[in-house]
C-alpha cells in the first residue's frame, strides 16, 4: 500500500468516524425529549385514565376528524394546483409557486389573525358571510380552515416537486398509445409520483394534527368543539402536568401511527402495480 | 392499406419549419439532418404533441390536421405509433403490461399480441421488470408496445442510436422484417448514415427546417446534389472547379482545379462556369508507382503530406501544388504499401466517382 493510499484510508476513516458523531449527536437531540415524555408519561401512571376521560375522546375524536377532512380538502384542490404548476410555462403559475410556500414561513398565529381578518365577523369576506348566516370563526369549520392554512403548503411542495420530476415525454408516449390525458394522468403520473405524494401528504396529516397557532387564534378552545389535541395539551399544562403528559403521548402514538400506516399503505400500493 | 400526406409549417422562435411530404404503406422514409435541423419536431406535429402553424395531415384521405378548418385530431385518436429514443417504457409496470398498456380495452387482440411478441422474441421478458433489460430488449419491448395498438403508421425516432454495433445490425434487420409482416408505413428518423442506408427506401434530408434534398437513400448517400447534404455525411472531398470544356461523345466534362484538369461525368453547363465537385475519400486509390493501361480517367501525382487515423480508415492528405485531396485507405494497405509522409504517389479516381453540388 503506497503512503498517498495509507493517508486516504485515515482521512475516510476519521471522516467517517466524524460522521458517525454528528449522526449520533443529532439522534440523542431529536430522541431525548420523545423518550423523556415516554418514560414520564409512562411513570405518571395516567395515560389509561386521561384516554379514556371525555374531554380527551373529544379531543382526539376532534383532531381526527378535522385533520382527515383537511387532508382530504387538500388533495383534491392540492393536487390538481400542484400539476398546473409543474406543467404550465406561465408567469402566473411561477408566482402563484411562490406564493403557495407563503404560509410555511409565516409564524402560525400570524397565519390565524390574517384568518381572522378575512373570515371574521369584521372581516374582508366575514361580514358578508355573517349576513348570509355563514358564521366561520370559533366553529369546527374554523379548525379546519386553519389547519389546511397551514399544512396544505407541505403537500402541494411536494406533488410538484413529484409532477416535476417526471419527464412529460413519457406521459406523450401514453398519449401516442391511445390513451386521454385523464387516463394518463391515473396511469402514469399518479403511480410514478406516488412516493412523493404520499409522503407529502403524511407531513401534511402530522403537520394538521399538530397545528396550534392559527387554531387557537382563528378557533378558539372550545371543548367539544375547537379544542384538538394540541390545545387540550396546553390547557391541561395549566393545571395538571400528568394529564398533559399523558394527552402528549397519545398524540404522540397517533401521529407516528398515521406515518407508518401511509408509508406502508403506499408500499403495498407499489407493490401491487407492478 | 395506409397512405400519410404532410404539408406542415410550424414557427417558433427563430426555428422555421416547413415540409411537405407523403408516405405510403411499403415506405420506410427516413428523416436524415443533424440535431436541431427539425426531424424530432416533425415527428411531434405527425403525433399531434405539437400543433402546426399552418397545415394538413391526411391519413387514407382522412384529415386528422387542418388549420383552415381547424380539424386537431387529439393525439390519443390518431392511431399513429412511435417508438422514441430512449423507448421510455413505463417503470411501473412490467414488460407485457407495457406491450398491452395501449390496447383499447374490450377489444380482443390476443393473437395479434402472441404474434407480436413471436416476432419481437420476448416472450421470456414478459414478466420482467423494465429496469431489469438491456438496452436491445427495451427497444424490441418498445417496438411492441406501439405495433400493439395496430398504428396506421410507425414513427421511429434514432431506432439503433443508444446500442452497440452488434445490437444495430440486429435491430435494423429486425424493423425490416416487421415492416414486411405488419405492412405499417414507417418514417424513421435518423443522422446515422448506416442506418439510413439499411433501413430506408426514400429519404429526406433536413437542415434548419426545411427538407434540401430527397431520394433513394443510396443515391442521395453516395452522390449528394446539395453542398449542405454532402457537408453532413462528410464528402471529405469539395472543391470549386472551372468547366474548361465538355464532351458530350464521350459523356464527360473536363474541369480546372487548380493546376489539375478533372474528368467529371457530362454536365449541363456553360464552359468558364464554377462549378463545386465532390469526392468521396474512399473513392480515392493510392498508388506508390505510375498505373498504366486503366480505366481511371483521373491520375495525379501527389504529395503525401499528412497521415491520420479516421472514422474509418486511414485518411492520406495528398497535395499537387494548390489543389489538396483526402483518400481514405485500410490501415493493412498503408502497412503494404510502406506509405510515408512527405512520399511521392499517384491518386486515381474515376470520372463517376465525381459528382457536382449544388450551393
Amino acid at each position: 500500500m503506497t503512503r498517498s493510499n495509507s493517508l486516504n484510508k485515515t482521512l475516510t476513516t476519521s471522516s467517517q468516524r466524524l460522521g458517525v458523531v454528528i449522526v449520533l449527536l443529532y439522534a440523542c437531540f431529536i430522541g431525548l425529549p420523545i423518550l423523556a415524555l415516554v418514560i414520564k408519561s409512562a411513570s405518571s401512571g395516567s395515560v389509561t385514565k386521561v384516554l379514556l376521560s371525555p374531554i380527551t375522546l373529544q379531543a382526539i375524536k376532534l383532531s381526527l376528524l378535522t385533520s382527515l377532512t383537511s387532508v382530504i380538502v387538500i388533495l383534491l384542490i392540492g393536487t390538481p394546483v400542484a400539476y398546473m404548476i409543474s406543467r404550465s410555462n406561465l408567469k402566473f403559475f411561477k408566482i402563484l409557486d411562490i406564493f403557495i410556500e407563503l404560509p410555511i414561513i409565516l409564524p402560525p398565529i400570524v397565519a390565524g389573525v390574517a384568518m381572522l381578518m378575512a373570515f371574521g365577523r369584521q372581516g374582508i369576506l366575514g361580514g358578508p358571510l355573517t349576513q348570509l348566516g355563514l358564521n366561520i370563526p370559533f366553529t369546527t369549520t374554523a379548525v379546519v380552515f386553519a389547519q389546511i392554512f397551514v399544512s396544505a403548503p407541505f403537500y402541494i411542495r411536494a406533488a410538484r416537486i413529484s409532477f416535476s420530476s417526471i419527464d412529460t415525454d413519457i406521459e406523450d408516449l401514453s398519449r401516442t398509445l391511445g390513451k386521454s390525458p385523464w387516463y394518463t394522468f391515473w396511469h402514469i403520473t399518479i403511480p410514478l409520483t406516488w412516493t412523493g405524494l404520499t409522503t407529502g401528504l403524511a407531513l401534511t396529516w402530522a403537520r394538521s394534527l399538530s397545528e396550534f397557532g392559527a387554531t387557537i387564534m382563528f378557533a378558539g378552545n372550545m371543548i367539544g368543539e375547537t379544542q384538538t389535541m394540541p390545545l387540550g395539551i396546553l390547557t391541561a399544562m395549566e393545571t395538571d402536568l400528568d394529564s398533559a403528559l399523558s394527552l402528549s403521548l397519545i398524540l404522540l402514538l397517533i401521529s407516528l401511527a398515521i406515518l407508518v400506516g401511509i408509508h406502508f399503505l403506499s408500499n403495498q400500493i407499489s407493490k401491487q402495480r407492478i | 392499406m395506409s397512405n400519410l400526406v404532410a404539408n406542415l409549417n410550424y414557427k417558433i422562435e427563430d426555428f422555421d419549419l416547413s415540409v411537405n411530404f407523403d408516405t405510403k404503406q411499403h415506405d420506410r422514409l427516413i428523416l436524415y439532418g443533424p440535431s436541431g435541423s427539425g426531424k424530432t419536431t416533425i415527428l411531434r406535429l405527425l403525433l399531434g404533441l405539437l400543433q402546426p402553424t399552418v397545415g394538413q395531415i391526411k391519413i387514407d384521405n382522412s384529415l386528422i390536421v387542418d388549420t383552415k378548418t381547424q380539424i386537431n385530431v387529439p393525439a390519443h385518436q390518431r392511431q399513429i405509433g412511435y417508438v422514441p429514443q430512449n423507448y421510455r417504457l413505463f417503470p411501473h409496470l412490467s414488460v407485457i403490461n407495457n406491450v398491452k398498456y395501449g390496447i383499447p380495452k374490450g377489444t380482443d387482440y390476443s393473437e395479434f399480441l402472441d404474434l407480436i411478441i413471436d416476432s419481437l422474441q420476448i416472450t421470456d421478458l414478459l414478466h420482467r421488470k423494465v429496469h431489469h433489460l438491456s438496452g436491445g430488449e427495451m427497444q424490441r419491448v418498445a417496438i411492441a408496445r406501439a405495433l400493439a395498438t395496430k398504428p396506421k403508421l410507425l414513427l421511429l425516432d434514432e431506432p439503433s442510436s443508444s446500442l452497440d454495433m452488434e445490437l444495430r445490425v440486429s435491430v435494423r434487420t429486425l424493423i425490416k422484417q416487421l415492416h414486411e409482416e405488419f405492412k405499417i408505413p414507417t418514417i424513421i428518423v435518423t443522422h446515422d448514415q448506416q442506418e439510413a442506408l439499411a433501413l430506408g427506401t426514400q429519404m429526406h434530408v433536413l437542415q434548419n427546417g426545411k427538407f434540401i434534398e430527397s431520394g433513394d437513400p443510396n443515391d442521395v448517400l453516395g452522390q449528394p446534389e446539395h453542398l449542405a447534404t454532402a457537408a453532413m455525411i462528410n464528402v471529405e472531398n469539395r472543391f470549386s472547379c472551372t468547366i474548361q470544356y465538355r464532351d458530350p461523345s464521350n459523356g464527360i466534362t473536363v474541369c480546372k482545379y487548380n493546376n489539375l484538369s478533372i474528368e467529371t461525368p457530362l454536365y449541363h453547363t456553360e464552359i468558364g462556369d464554377t462549378v463545386i465537385i465532390g469526392l468521396k475519400a474512399s473513392d480515392i486509390i493510392i498508388a506508390t508507382q505510375k498505373p498504366t493501361n486503366i480505366s481511371a480517367r483521373n491520375i495525379f501525382e501527389v504529395e503525401i503530406t499528412d497521415i491520420y487515423t479516421g472514422n474509418s480508415g486511414v485518411m492520406l492528405e495528398c497535395v499537387s501544388g494548390e489543389s489538396r485531396f483526402i483518400s481514405q485507405i485500410t490501415q493493412s494497405a498503408l502497412n503494404e504499401l510502406g506509405i510515408h509522409k512527405s512520399q511521392t504517389a499517384y491518386i486515381l479516381f474515376k470520372a463517376s466517382s465525381c459528382f457536382m453540388l449544388t450551393p
